[in-house]
């Protein structure tokens, strides 16, 4: 490989990064990547340097401060793994911080700067237990409203499978049905809350039911809202799906608790993913056109297997595929290779980046 | 140690957590207070911040979480304060993560694994002192590089040739190299 060829690659590696180079270029960069261990290496320090300049205040360090810096200085831990003087030297630079930093401000000061609370107007908010001896009113069962957004948030976590745009109107279906049984499991509670406080005497305080109704209703409009996000997100896949035509090849797909799958243009069957921050587990969608035993390995760029799994499907040519959950503890750090096999041939690979 | 109101505290998240409705109202117009200054920059997610908030809240109480180190006014502005500030910074763009592209053929069992630069970023306050370092052009650079901009449109919005930014770019990013190895050269063995 001449030097000329390293040193124009190097020069676009940040924009490779971030995704903005022309085709032509993206093309000689990934070529010239595929054959030259130095300029990956460079391409990792880019990814560092990124990350370098992407670096703001962890949320503890903000907290401490706004609290006045726990009477740290110097080299005295705030919080996040950061000390004074690092803290300090990054707002003197960091409009982002600086701003988030006066939120925190103008937050403590309208509660802790004021001397002593009014207490306000019931909310709808408060736990299931009704004192003994308590005034004869009814309370708004946190119980249920926990239940509730419980299950609402499993539907519409759930709905994330619906990114599986070969059995879309299934998973619909399904999510109607999950939503019908989290409105149902909501209403049976509340219909037990209501049984507790009919045995108390008085009514309740118009605000309070009102409130409470609102908090629930506001729960179910903010879940629909998602569902038809999510219907309208998959019908859009399922039309490119039909666009595509019915051909498909085996491959992996993406995850719904992961960064944004990359190297799509280049075909499913080169996907590249990292979990989202905070994740330990991704859960990999695969397209298939073939049906039979597959075995899902992982592996590290030496090639030495790390983690294996059967794929079992008994589905036709065209169906959406299985999923695996992949737990991420167990894993090497760093980037892994993730590949699809059916008995010795390889349908589909891709990469996975393990922070861990 | 324990505030001197920890009597108070104590009988507030019982009332609290009993139902009563006086102390439900207290606590949660704390946390409605601590939470206002995020609304404009939560706008429509801000509701779902504030039951976030709530949940969170009571789970913590329900748990025996609160030791009495500070006010309870100020765990639970911590607490608000936190959950509305993960959620601002959730809301921001994915980050992306190139990886190196995959050779063709089979990979060679045999062939040692390549060699990972150290991971230097993973030292937060390491980081920070660093990026405080570089200079403010740098750090300008790069911001928009992170924003997702195209050398063209940097250079159209810098007034910097194409090729001229390229090479201010890569510069910057081996100067912050520099200044880490510096640092790190500073620093007590061991630390």
């Amino acid at each position: 490989m001449t030097k000329t060829s390293c040193d124009w690659t190097v020069e676009r590696l940040p924009w490779w990064a971030n995704e903005t180079l022309e085709e032509g270029e993206r093309e000689r960069v990934a070529a010239h990547l595929d054959e030259c261990a130095a300029c990956r290496e460079e391409l990792a320090a880019t990814r560092q340097a990124m990350a370098l300049y992407a670096a703001h205040l962890p949320v503890e360090a903000l907290l401490a401060l706004a609290e006045g810096g726990a009477g740290a200085a110097g080299d005295a831990q705030l919080g996040g793994g950061v000390s004074r003087a690092a803290a300090d030297a990054h707002l003197g630079h960091c409009a982002a911080c600086r701003e988030e930093l006066a939120l925190l401000h103008e937050s403590r000061a309208a509660v802790v700067g004021e001397a002593g609370a009014a207490v306000g107007t019931v909310t709808a908010f408060g736990p299931r237990r009704p004192a003994a001896g308590s005034d004869s009113r009814r309370r708004f069962d946190l119980g249920r409203l926990a239940l509730a957004a419980s299950l609402l948030v499993a539907v519409v976590t759930t709905g994330g499978w619906l990114f599986s745009h070969q059995a879309a109107d299934e998973r619909i279906a399904a999510l109607e049905r999950r939503f019908a049984e989290a409105t149902a499991a909501g209403e049976a509670v509340d219909a037990a809350a209501d049984a507790d406080a009919s045995e108390t005497a008085g009514d309740a305080p118009a605000e309070i039911l009102s409130e409470a109704e609102a908090g629930a209703a506001a729960d179910l409009a903010a879940a629909e809202r998602r569902i038809a996000e999510l219907e309208a997100r998959n019908a859009d896949l399922q039309a490119r799906a039909e666009e595509a035509g019915p051909e498909l090849r085996s491959g992996l797909t993406y995850t719904w608790n992961a960064v944004r799958v990359r190297g799509a243009e280049r075909g499913p069957e080169q996907a590249a993913i990292a979990p989202a921050a905070g994740e330990d587990f991704v859960v990999l969608h695969f397209t298939l056109d073939r049906q039979g035993p597959l075995v899902f390995v992982v592996e590290t760029m030496g090639g030495r297997r790390v983690a294996e799994v059967p794929v079992a499907t008994s589905a036709g040519a065209g169906d959406a595929g299985p999923s695996v959950s992949l737990p991420l503890d167990g894993l090497p750090g760093g980037t892994l290779r993730l590949r699809l096999l059916a008995g010795d041939e390889e349908i589909a690979r891709g990469t996975l980046q393990n922070p861990r | 140690m324990a505030v001197q109101n920890g009597g108070d505290d104590d009988s507030l998240i019982g009332r609290f957590l009993a139902g009563e409705p006086a102390a439900v109202g207290e606590v949660d117009g704390w946390l409605a207070r601590a939470a206002t200054s995020f609304r404009r920059r939560l706008g429509e997610q801000f509701e779902d911040a504030l039951q976030d908030v709530r949940l969170e809240v009571t789970r913590l109480l329900q748990e025996g979480r609160f030791r009495g180190d500070s006010s309870l006014k100020t765990y639970l502005w911590r607490v608000t304060a936190h959950t509305c500030l993960d959620r601002l910074r959730a809301g921001s763009r994915w980050s992306f993560v190139e990886y190196d592209g995959e050779t063709a053929g089979a990979a060679d069992p045999a062939a040692p694994l390549p060699r990972q630069p150290r991971p230097w970023n993973a030292d937060r306050d390491l980081l920070l002192r660093v990026l405080a370092r570089m200079e403010e052009e740098c750090r300008r650079l790069w911001s928009m590089l992170i924003e997702g901009l195209s050398y063209r449109e940097m250079s159209q919005e810098t007034g910097v040739s194409e090729g001229a930014l390229r090479v201010r770019v890569l510069r910057c990013r081996r100067r912050a190299q520099e200044v880490r190895d510096e640092l790190l050269a500073l620093r007590p063995l061991g630390v």
